[in-house]
């Protein structure tokens, strides 16, 4: 295992006067694909956010690449956020412009580069995701699948290590699910990109997941962790309802 | 001149650090040494290829990400000029649209005016008209109340001075009382009711609008008019003349305090309204108030269901709405001007 990209120790989440769990302690390494389960409601976005940043923790430390989330403050937390790109569940792209235009925002505001090579890097980006014909669409033109893919290629503008993606199949067919697990695969392995997902997607957790972390409110953090063929033989029933599709055991 | 060596990392910050240097034309670099590139690295790398400045050999992996982003670009389907179109036609296509929009409008006006004609025998949600009244009616009347105060005392003021000259400032009172119940008192009020609900209006359909709740309604078979437009329709028809009371009200206040600044006394001040302010001005006051409700209302409720469904939609929606419902206004107002002068009022 690579050094560790991300690190939870102690997290306690949730939101002021209303925590959510206790105690989650976890840590993703560089260049792995995991996968943040849990049953709906149990804080698996809220701890994304805490992860980002985007929303302080009610106790205990976060690191980001070895750096403390909390106390990053002024230019570097800038430098930090920039470590990292997130994709959000419904792609957040911004409507008033352009697929492109949404891809090109980052590399306009936080490079040096000229404009021929901000275009050059936007246009590639696009390329990997497989969306250069849409360059010129609007976000509002775009299908389901190709909106993720524009908010992937936005979030992987300035070329981030670590990649977040909160439910990236949810609302796509199998073949559109199949080809963002595809595409989240090989950044990972081609480009070397740590990649957190949170989904529910059994086939993409089975088909690309290094690691699953399945997160119990009740557990108040992490309840288990490993391989997806693992975890199927779990000795905590949740678990294995999770993945046999059991109802009635999964919160 | 011997090529510039890349480095073997291409990643952002190498890129930032070249392109910091700038470039002369000519200028070739060698990528032999160059192992690992990350997209701005590749960028750069396939933007020096394509001008015949990158020299040595690309390592293999590198080589293919270039082919295949050349690939990619290479299969793009060449931009189609959209037809040519003459005059003729541009003319016939944007008066068909102007004619749409109206006939819309048209169609939004008449379905509207026949909900609340029908408002007994149909099922009308009551309590969102009463929410809709406290928000756009209640709420509004603090602001209405500061405004027509000032107004009034402003009103008194100014026509104080130039009347002194003649020695007039009697009649004061008599001009604020007639200027305000005749005709600011509901002007404020409605021009103020289409910057506050007009854009309310507009702003809670329009986004309605772009999170398809509309579209949900409409699905369901429920008419948007009926279900959304009615109760507001209504209780900004009914707020209005209560809020250009209050503005009339507060002027006339404002009015008699600069009136005891001029050392009149309340009773004369009083006088001077009876004298000068008949019934058939408080009537078609009210008349218009009823006019101006509706109009300001329907429009924000037009403007919000015509919004579109980027995120820009909302507020170019509420932007018309308050434009729109000032015109409105204003040409209602030249009209009720026409019809009253024809009565004899």
């Amino acid at each position: 295992m690579g050094r560790p990209a991300i690190e939870c120790e102690h997290v306690v989440t949730g939101y002021p006067g209303a925590p959510l769990m206790r105690d989650v302690c976890l840590s993703v390494a560089e260049g792995e694909v995991v996968f943040l389960l849990g049953g709906s409601g149990c804080g698996k976005t809220t701890l994304l956010k805490h992860i980002i940043g985007q929303l302080p923790p009610l106790g205990g430390t976060i690191r980001i690449l070895g750096q403390d989330v909390a106390a990053a403050q002024g230019p570097a937390r800038e430098r930090l956020l920039r470590t990292f790109g997130m994709m959000y569940q419904s792609g957040a792209l911004f409507g008033n412009l352009t697929v492109l235009q949404n891809v090109l925002l980052p590399l306009e505001e936080f490079t040096a580069f000229p404009a021929p090579l901000r275009l050059a890097a936007a246009r590639l980006k696009l390329a990997q995701v497989g969306l250069l014909d849409r360059a010129d669409a609007f976000p509002a033109e775009l299908s389901g699948g190709q909106t993720k893919r524009a908010a992937i290629a936005r979030a992987m503008a300035l070329d981030p290590r670590i990649l977040f993606l909160d439910e990236p199949s949810a609302g796509l067919d199998p073949v559109t699910s199949a080809s963002l697990d595809a595409l989240i695969r090989s950044l990972s392995r081609e480009l070397g990109i740590t990649v957190v997902v949170i989904s529910h997607e059994l086939a993409s957790i089975n088909a690309i997941a290094d690691r699953a972390i399945y997160l119990d409110r009740d557990a108040g953090g992490v309840l288990d962790q490993g391989p997806p063929a693992a975890l199927r033989d779990s000795p905590h029933p949740a678990i294995r309802a999770f993945f046999n599709r059991t109802p009635g055991a999964a919160p | 001149m011997a090529p510039t060596p890349l480095p073997e990392e291409l990643t952002r910050p190498a890129v930032e650090a070249l392109a910091a240097k700038g470039g002369r034309a000519g200028r070739a670099f060698d990528c032999a040494a160059v192992r690992r590139a990350d997209g701005a690295g590749t960028a750069l790398l396939w933007l020096l290829r394509r001008q015949g400045a990158l020299e040595g050999a690309l390592a293999p992996d590198l080589a293919k990400a270039l082919d295949a982003f050349d690939a990619a670009q290479a299969a793009l389907p060449k931009p189609t000029p959209p037809p040519k179109e003459g005059p003729l036609t541009a003319l016939g296509r944007a008066e068909c649209g102007v004619l749409a929009r109206w006939g819309a409008a048209v169609a939004f006006l008449g379905e509207t005016l026949c909900g609340l004609a029908c408002l007994p025998r149909v099922r009308f949600r009551w309590g969102d008209c009463a929410l809709a009244f406290v928000r756009c009616g209640v709420q509004a009347v603090p602001v209405m109340l500061l405004i027509g105060f000032l107004l009034g005392l402003i009103l008194a003021f100014q026509s104080a001075i130039p009347l002194k000259l003649f020695g007039g400032e009697g009649f004061v009172g008599g001009l604020v009382g007639i200027a305000l119940v005749r005709e600011l008192g509901v002007l404020v009020a409605a021009i103020l009711m289409a910057g506050r609900t007009g854009s309310a209006f507009a702003a809670e359909l329009g986004a309605m609008k772009v999170n398809e709740e509309i579209d949900a309604l409409e699905t369901m078979g429920l008419r948007p008019v009926r279900f959304l437009v009615l109760p507001r329709v209504l209780a900004g028809t009914l707020a209005l003349p209560l809020l250009s009371l209050f503005v009339t009200f507060a002027g006339l206040v404002g009015g008699w305090v600069v009136m005891g600044v001029l050392g009149f006394s309340g009773h004369y001040y009083l006088d001077q309204l009876q004298v000068f302010v008949h019934l058939k001005d408080v009537v078609g006051s009210f008349c218009k108030a009823f006019a101006f409700g509706f109009a300001v209302s329907a429009v924000g409720c037009w403007c919000g269901l015509r919004a579109g469904h980027d995120a820009g939609a909302v507020g170019t929606a509420t932007t018309a709405a308050v434009v729109t419902g000032i015109v409105t206004i204003a040409v209602l107002e030249g009209l009720f001007s026409v019809v009253f002068y024809a009565m004899g009022w």
